[in-house]
């Protein structure tokens, strides 16, 4: 069971560090996300994940507050001065374990039998353990070889003094010892942060052995002493140290609480030792031989794996809600920017008459491409009456202006639609994704502020206005629904009627006029007839055909639109929305797939605890 | 700083605070600093005032065993069990207009112009017992540190002396010194690094001084009991002017540099 876990556990501090490595982009959400679960991370990754290798090697830690004594018992046991003492608080500075051949070298390999948060080195002089030039996590390891293999033993700093970064270093030992052995004393058992400890490490199913330093045996069998370790234990087992009569929490009321004798008066009594205060006869050293190891250990686990799977149920609950605001929120802007790419009606100029004609010419046969090529030779002679007449005739006027206009206006347009976006993204988006996700929606906000609206208006118009293309695209789009329709004899027929009715007028009407008024004045007359004839003619045929297939001429254009539209999307969406969302999509992937993967992961814990 | 001025910077700092502040920091700032204000107007009128020493210090450090001891009868409750003092005991002078709050107020009759105060512990399971402390630091003058061997170096006791710094007189007072060695120049280097100021330093059996006095031998242990009393009951009370200016003094520039971030 212990292998298999081991591998859900180490999958599980994986799949935690990579969510936790992709989350820390945004720190606020970092925070909203682990905020109070710190301790469950630390369980996972210092206890739960690395600790299963122990190998029924049992850990007690000497843990107190400042001037208690943990480094005279710990000295105590291993009847060695090992680990300094002096009369003022706060000198040991780092942790020392003592351990025998084996689980020295055991200890030494950094993360093998002590957490690997903790950098082991040996200890070659008693008093590197108090010296402040180390680092913050190091841990000496002594080699004593009258321990037996089942424990190495702990001694730590204070957790109650003003130097802060022995708090740090508590938490990380609370989570290494399986055993602690609750240094207390007459003035050191009912202080806040020292019950508080005590209290974690229960939760957390270490074991705690409650021992009274420097304990008063002057009134026959510790009566003082014993009143005092009841009301530490009843501390411990209620929950903010109110009500003292609550009664001792089984895991308590089945250890031995142990006393270690204030060194009487006379000197030369025998020095203290640390022995039950029910049993005289038994010795601390005794009792911590006589513990299964490897029970103790598989009870640690099982107590240490249902809180933590309960607490990751909690996280889940978090998390679950942090990725729900978050799609919400991805969605809203994604969904805007969709929105806004709709406001993009792009037309096509004059080429929608243009395409008919050229369409028709190509397809013309016989005189209708003669006429067609007169028609469109002519079109090609300059003069300002042929400009002129083209604007009078077309009233379209979407359907008049250049290609440069065009362009021009489209790009125009599609700039002020990125900017109404990015307006809107700043009114409407932030605040709403305020009310789900509020770390979320200022990282947004500083997002937003940080980009360049300006810049990124012409980025969007430059991917979205491609005039060149879009015309080519426009007329080979035209081009194959007119061919479908060319194979239906009638149209074909009715077409061309309209078109060669209109040559046939306007040739008409050059003949009469060269006939009537001679060469000169009939050429000069008939270049007007046909500057003012072919536009008419064009004109007619393209009406013709809006007239015959205009539903499907405009189905044509609302189809090259949506092409349009789904370019300017995809640029709003690069430029504008991916950026202002940085790193949030990347997060709310990385979430699904983590914290999914971790959510099967913790049943499969449950089930095995 | 002579009297007068102080009343006139604090008759400066109550006229900013009655402003109201355009400036959104100065506006979220003005509660704070108007409730600061009245309690530097209330100290100053309360410079004449008898001084008000209190007993500080971690669960099981012996104030109420000091206070006994200094009183010379057992006023107030001791004993084994953590914490003990539930309830502060004010030992005063007759006719005191220092209202302690809830209390149990004792008579003294050799006490002038002093105040003595047993406060609840600052760091026992008892979280009510912290705020009452919180609560009565206010209104003291002195404050007589009370430390042994283990409870010098709590965070708990040295954190709610940090925002104190120079407004009020501390003096330090190894109680048990019976039992533990001599930690004081630890200690004093602690505070020190901690911008404490400290000039007085006393290391003291309360329970062997009071055993002593109950037998009428007063002043028979090795200890600097005698030195503590009459420093104490002597030497402070007509200090007090002198003191309470100072700790004003303290007050107004720690608002003033307060005010400054």
């Amino acid at each position: 069971m212990q292998h298999d876990l081991g591998n859900v556990l180490t999958q599980y501090e994986q799949s935690l560090g990579e969510f936790r490595a992709d989350v820390a982009h945004v720190p606020a959400l970092h925070e909203a996300l682990f905020d109070g679960f710190e301790d469950w991370v630390r369980q996972l990754t210092l206890k739960l994940a690395p600790r299963l290798a122990g190998e029924g090697c049992l850990i007690v830690a000497f843990v107190g507050g400042t001037n208690t004594g943990k480094s005279t018992v710990f000295n105590c046991l291993l009847e060695r001065a090992l680990s300094p003492v002096s009369p003022y608080g706060a000198l040991t500075k780092h942790p020392v374990v003592a351990a025998n051949a084996l689980r020295y070298e055991q200890c030494l390999e950094q993360g093998k039998l002590l957490p690997d948060s903790f950098l082991p080195k040996p200890l070659d002089e008693a008093d590197m353990a108090t010296s402040d030039g180390q680092e913050d996590m190091s841990v000496f390891v002594a080699r004593h070889d009258a321990l037996p293999d089942r424990m190495a033993l702990l001694d730590t700093p204070d957790i109650d003094s003003i130097a802060e970064e022995h708090w740090e270093l508590a938490k990380s030992i609370r989570e290494a010892g399986d055993v602690l052995i609750a240094i207390l004393t007459g003035q050191k058992y009912a202080d806040q942060c020292v019950v508080k400890f005590f209290r974690e490490a229960l939760e957390t199913g270490r074991l705690v052995v409650p021992l009274m330093n420097i304990a008063d045996d002057q009134d026959a069998g510790f009566a003082i002493t014993r009143g005092q370790l009841d009301e530490f234990c009843r501390y411990l087992s209620c929950d903010e140290g109110r009500a003292s009569d609550t009664p001792e929490a089984p895991a308590l009321a089945a250890v031995p609480k142990f006393v270690m004798p204030r060194r009487a008066g006379t000197e030369s009594a025998r020095r203290p030792r640390p022995v039950s205060l029910d049993d005289g006869s038994l010795h601390l050293m005794a009792y911590l031989e006589s513990l299964d190891a490897v029970e103790l250990k598989r009870k640690i686990l099982a107590d240490s794996l249902s809180v933590f799977t309960q607490r990751a149920q909690e996280f889940f609950d978090r998390a679950g809600a942090v990725e729900a605001s978050l799609n919400d929120g991805v969605a809203l802007v994604e969904d805007m920017a969709r929105e806004a790419s709709l406001e993009h009606r792009p037309k096509p100029g004059r080429e929608v008459v243009t395409v008919v004609h050229d369409f028709i010419q190509e397809r013309a046969t016989g005189p209708d491409r003669v006429f067609g090529a007169i028609s469109a030779n002519m079109a090609k002679v300059p003069g300002w009456l042929f400009t002129k007449a083209r604007s009078v005739f077309r009233k379209d006027k979407a359907l008049a202006v250049s290609e440069q206009e065009l362009n021009q206006q489209q790009r125009r347009g599609l700039e002020a639609i990125a900017h109404r976006l990015y307006g809107r993204y700043s009114t409407a988006a932030v605040p709403r994704i305020r009310e789900g996700a509020p770390e979320a929606a200022d990282y947004f906000e500083a997002a937003l502020r940080g980009l360049d609206p300006g810049a990124i208006a012409a980025r969007v118009a430059g991917d979205t206005v491609q005039t060149d293309s879009y015309i080519a695209d426009y007329r080979a789009y035209a081009f194959g629904e007119l061919e479908k329709k060319w194979k239906d004899r009638k149209f074909r027929w009715t077409i061309r009627s309209f078109y060669n009715l209109g040559l046939l007028g306007s040739g008409a009407g050059m003949l009469v006029l060269l006939w009537s008024g001679g060469w000169m004045p009939g050429l000069a007359l008939s270049e007007v007839l046909l500057s003012l004839g072919i536009p008419v003619l064009e004109h007619t045929a393209a009406r013709g055909a809006a007239y015959l297939w205009g539903d499907k001429l405009a189905g044509l254009i609302r189809k090259w639109q949506g092409l349009q539209q789904g370019a300017l999307e995809k640029a709003l969406l690069d430029h504008l929305t991916y950026p202002a969302l940085g790193e949030l999509r990347g997060i709310l992937a990385s979430l699904e797939r983590n914290v999914g993967r971790m959510k099967e992961l913790n049943a499969q814990c449950h089930k095995a605890c | 700083m002579p009297q007068s001025v102080l009343n006139e910077v604090i008759d400066q700092l109550k006229r900013f605070s009655d402003e109201e502040a355009a400036w959104q920091p100065v506006q979220k700032a003005l509660p704070a600093l108007r409730e600061r204000v009245a309690w530097l107007e209330a100290q100053a009128d309360l410079i004449p005032a008898p001084l008000v020493a209190v007993l500080f210090g971690g669960t099981g450090t012996g104030k109420s065993t000091l206070l006994n001891a200094l009183a010379g009868v057992r006023i107030a409750e001791v004993g084994d069990r953590r914490p003990t003092t539930e309830e502060p005991t004010v030992y005063h002078p007759p006719g005191i207009s220092q209202d302690l709050g809830p209390a149990k107020y004792v008579q003294s009759g050799y006490l002038d112009d002093l105040v003595l105060v047993d406060m609840p512990d600052t760091d026992s399971v008892k979280t009510e017992h912290c705020a009452r402390v919180l609560d009565l630091l206010k209104s003291a003058d002195v404050v007589l540190f009370c430390g042994t061997q283990q409870k010098y170096k709590n965070e708990q006791s040295i954190a709610l002396l940090r925002p104190l710094r120079n407004e009020r007189k501390v003096v330090c007072i190894q109680t048990r010194a019976d039992e533990d060695p001599d930690i004081r120049q630890d200690w004093l280097a602690v505070l020190e690094d901690e911008g404490i100021a400290v000039d007085h330093c006393f290391r003291v059996s309360a329970a062997r001084a009071l055993t002593h006095k109950l037998d009428g031998r007063p002043g028979a242990d090795e200890f600097e009991f005698q030195a503590l009393e009459a420093f104490v009951t002597e030497k402070l009370p007509p200090e007090r002017i002198g003191i309470k200016e100072r700790n004003l003094e303290g007050a107004l520039k720690n608002t003033l540099d307060g005010l400054d971030r």
